[in-house]
């Protein structure tokens, strides 16, 4: 079952939250400045953001919207690894665009000084992201796309570099 | 149901498929751990990126943990 509606906006907090709370709590811990100015102004649109795509690719049913993520990769029956990828690189669009192209835009519009949007960091964050995780789903293929077990993983792999990967794109 | 030159072809396909994405992967990483805008060259620069995948790392671990306890629930982590 994918989360949907409110399940997907609890999963959008729990993926971006940490993204934009640990870097000042790092901050003031190894004082050590990594933080743009208007940081807390970025991460309410970042989170926004992410609600957005979040929604986006999982649907909201009580609007009859069933998502992208559905409509690419449902999740029963079989898929091919190709759609797997592209499911892959769909999302690395919905949540760099939404979370870390908005951030860096609310924060460089709102910025007392001209700050750069580095468009070429996130777009080389995505595409690590989308490498890795085309990585293992072709040569785990077909098992990591059918056997509960690997798929767990392939969950696990996504939750460790989607995050890593997001933390470049914003901070870089 | 797929003849055995098909799934001949199908595993080339993949093989070739899997070394492109290795290669991506690793070109990627690369051009990002050595500065994308030429920023990494100073000991400032390496201390940053360092910081920073420490933060992607210490988040990791909230999303994972998150979406682990939510699992019972839903099928968080995607699938």
């Amino acid at each position: 079952m994918l989360p949907t509606g409110f399940p997907a906006f609890v999963l959008s907090w729990t993926l971006v939250l940490p993204l934009v709370v640990v870097p000042p709590i790092y901050e003031v811990v190894v004082e050590h400045g990594i933080l743009p100015p208007k940081h807390w102004l970025g991460a309410a649109a970042a989170i926004a953001g992410g609600i957005i795509a979040h929604l986006l690719m999982y649907g909201v049913p009580s609007i009859g919207f069933t998502g992208i993520r559905f409509w690419l990769m449902p999740p029963v029956g079989d898929v091919g690894w190709m759609r797997a990828v592209l499911t892959e690189g769909v999302y690395a669009v919905a949540y760099f665009g939404g979370i870390a192209l908005t951030y860096r835009l609310v924060v460089a519009m709102m910025s007392p000084e001209p700050t750069s949007i580095s468009l070429t960091t996130i777009i080389v964050s995505a595409l690590v992201f989308v490498f890795g995780m085309a990585t293992y789903v072709i040569i785990l293929y077909p098992e990591s796309l059918t056997d509960p077990a690997w798929v767990r993983v392939r969950g696990i792999v996504s939750g460790i570099l989607l995050p890593m990967c997001l933390s470049t794109a914003l901070y870089l | 149901m797929l003849n055995s030159s098909d799934k001949h072809r199908n595993l080339v396909t993949q093989i070739i498929a899997g070394i492109f994405a290795i290669f991506g992967f690793l070109s990627s990483l690369k051009t990002l751990l050595s500065g994308t805008e030429g920023r990494i060259v100073t000991v400032q620069g390496t201390t940053r990126l360092y910081s920073i995948l420490v933060i992607g790392a210490i988040a990791a671990v909230g999303t994972v943990s998150c979406g682990d306890m939510l699992k019972n629930g839903w099928d968080v982590r995607r699938r």
